[in-house]
């Protein structure tokens, strides 16, 4: 039997959470922003190894800078977390921090893997390596994505899934 | 399944039995026609027992079974509220873990109109924090975009304050031993008339070869000096024919070298104001460059001053250009005929447009091939003031100058020319020989070693001295000529100092 578990999607607005969900599980991308309202679920099975697979159910957020009441509803039951910022806005690597710390403290210390996302814009990115070194601490690993381009994607939520 | 309804925000209410039949009859009807209200009953594990509603309504599978997800991670033996939830592309609900009489259901209905009133909002919003954000970075780019530039036009200002020094420097290096070599040449040739034709043949090589070396050396500086917008002109009293005579001097064993022809003529003999060193400085180019690229026949030079302009014509029976080459004429580095064995760096006639266009004027050239050329020079200026013009032998003159050479060559050409000459080298010893002699004309070093000629001017003004004080300075510079005129001096003139000229600036009144 394959098991389910739950991921959450942290981050600010418009640091390509969506997308990198929708790069995941259908494999599409949309240049739009379209801001999410209360949350997405999504579900997709990967295989852990030969034998074993896992259905994830992907529960992506709407982006905010705290963690709304919804918010703390939809956090509920889950089993890890995959915190996203966006490398062109240093704000939102704290923000995403932030909102994996509030997270923790109501459902406990759960596995999280952090995306640095947009990788295709680097060229305008805020955020280097020094800056990431509490993030290091806080998450198992640490990501440079694209949704745009597909970079990381699959590798993260495998990573995430591995955790679980 | 009719013991419970939920409220639009998700809040379970009291069993409808509690409630008249209308309002009982009205929220059923609510529910689950209007908000398509749809649910599962699970077991402890999870798994569906029952379904009930029209899942199709919520574009979702006729069993319902992606509600099955909400509650993976959830402890399913408690209730869970949970706003606003869309699976997949489905219509967003409202969800609801209920565990009512030990049975657990979940329950969902339609919020599209919630999820559209705060879809619309947070759209708005959101987009308008990442315009802030986008203006906020441009800001922050522009800035430092504005730090560099001013980082670079500080460098640039650094790099054009050390140019504007190497040029001061280089003039006054080259300057000084050049105004040194050409004086004495002046005298030699004052003494020559008596010699051979052989030794005064001897002395025409030297002094042609110094006065080219000269006229390389300002026509690098002075292309550095227009570039930076720092050439001053100076003008004096420039005679007409003293002027054609300089030149046939300068040229006509150039012209007899080649079986040229060289004549000069000019309409009146007037006395102009002007700067007859650049005007000198351009006709020798126009001139020379006739004489290299004429191979036989005849090059004349005319002189004409009418309604305040000079006008020189410098014709020539050479080969002639075509349109090409004299659109490119006055470009830097441009030789006619790479191929030619003339010499020279390519930098004359540009410096002489650059130069002629500085002093307000044109040079156009006339040109057909295999018919010779013909280029008129003109500029802009006004016939000298005769009663400004006095004789030098009656002139004292005391020469400050802390160069030994200098000093003795303006001596001699002055004592020469019939004036009283003292020298002095320093400010003290300048205000001593001033008390002695109460000069007419003083000339002014402005470099006197430690002291500055400025300084020594104020101090001769302080004394109560009314001569009329010419700077002399090897830097052309502005700045040099602010302070001598700011000090007190009259006039100011640039080393190497032209005869003419000082003598003109001397006569003033």
């Amino acid at each position: 039997m394959t098991e389910a578990r739950k991921i959450c999607l942290l981050g600010d607005f418009a640091v390509g959470k969506t997308s990198l969900v929708r790069r995941f599980v259908s494999n599409t991308f949309g240049e739009r922003y379209l801001t999410t309202v209360g949350v997405k679920i999504d579900t997709k099975e990967i295989s852990l190894g030969e034998l074993q697979r896992m259905k994830l159910v992907i529960w992506d957020l709407a982006g905010a800078p705290t963690l709304s009441t919804p918010a703390r509803a939809y956090v509920q039951g889950s089993h890890g977390f995959l915190v996203v910022c966006d490398g062109t806005r240093k704000s939102t690597l704290d923000c995403a921090l932030s909102l994996l710390d509030s997270a923790r403290a109501m459902i406990g210390t759960k596995p999280a893997i952090l995306l640095v996302n947009k990788q295709d814009l680097s060229e305008s990115w805020e955020i280097d390596q020094d800056s990431l070194e509490i993030a290091r601490k806080k998450c198992s690993a640490v990501y440079s994505s694209s949704a745009k381009t597909g970079a990381n994607v699959e590798r993260a939520f495998s990573a995430i899934g591995a955790l679980l | 399944m009719s013991a419970t309804v939920l409220s639009a925000s998700g809040q379970v209410l009291s069993s409808l039995k509690a409630m008249p039949e209308p309002v009982r009859a009205y929220l059923e009807d609510f529910m689950f026609e209007q908000r398509n209200l749809v649910g599962l009953e699970i077991d402890r594990n999870g798994k569906s027992i029952e379904h009930f509603g029209d899942f199709t309504k919520l574009s979702m599978q006729n069993d319902g079974r992606e509600l099955l997800d909400f509650v993976t991670g959830l402890d399913i033996d408690a209730s869970h509220v949970v706003p606003l939830v869309q699976f997949h592309a489905s219509p967003p609900v409202h969800l609801h873990l209920a565990v009512l009489d030990g049975r657990r259901f979940i329950l969902a209905y339609t919020a599209e109109s919630a999820y559209e009133e705060l879809g619309v909002q947070q759209q708005l919003s959101n987009e308008l924090s990442l315009q802030n954000s986008e203006k906020a970075q441009t800001i922050q780019a522009l800035t430092q975009a504005q730090n560099l530039l001013r980082e670079s036009e500080r460098e640039l200002k650094r790099a054009h304050d050390l140019k504007s020094l190497f040029i001061s420097k280089m003039s006054h290096e080259f300057g000084t031993p050049i105004t040194a070599v050409l004086g004495r040449l002046r005298l030699l040739e004052q003494e020559l008339s008596q010699t051979s034709d052989n030794v005064r043949s001897h002395f025409a090589v030297v002094r042609r070869g110094v006065l080219h070396l000269h006229q390389l050396v300002q026509s690098v500086l002075d292309e550095a000096r227009l570039e930076q917008g720092t050439l001053r002109l100076e003008p004096g009293n420039v005679v007409l024919s003293a002027l054609c005579e300089d030149l046939e001097l300068l040229f006509l064993p150039l012209a007899q070298e080649k079986n040229l022809e060289f004549e000069t003529a000019f309409e009146l003999d007037q006395t102009v104001w002007i700067d007859g060193l650049r005007v000198k400085q351009i006709l020798i180019n126009l001139v020379s460059n006739a004489i290299k690229y004429t191979p036989s026949g005849k090059v004349s030079l005319y002189l004409h001053w009418r309604a305040g302009k000079l006008s020189v014509s410098v014709q020539d029976t050479g080969p002639g250009m075509s349109k090409e080459q004299a659109n490119s004429l006055f470009m830097p580095f441009r030789r006619l005929d790479e191929k030619t064995k003339v010499s020279g760096a390519g930098l004359g006639l540009a410096i002489s447009l650059e130069l002629t266009e500085h002093m307000g004027g044109a040079i156009e050239v006339q040109s057909t091939l295999g018919q010779g050329s013909r280029f008129v020079l003109t500029l802009p200026c006004e016939l000298a003031d005769a009663q400004r013009m006095r004789e030098t032998k009656a002139l004292k003159i005391l020469v400050v100058d802390d160069d030994p050479d200098i000093r003795e060559l303006l001596y001699l050409l002055l004592v020469r020319e019939g004036a009283e000459v003292m020298q002095a080298e320093n400010g003290a010893e300048a205000e001593k020989a001033w008390r002695t002699m109460q000069p007419d004309v003083i000339l002014l070093d402005m470099q006197l070693g430690a002291e500055s000629g400025a300084q020594v001017a104020r101090s001769l003004r302080k004394l109560g001295a009314v001569s009329r004080i010419v700077a002399l300075s090897a830097s052309n510079s502005d700045q040099t000529s602010r302070q001598a005129l700011s000090g007190g001096c009259d006039a100011f003139l640039s080393k190497p100092v032209d005869f003419e000229k000082l003598k003109s600036l001397m006569q003033e009144q």
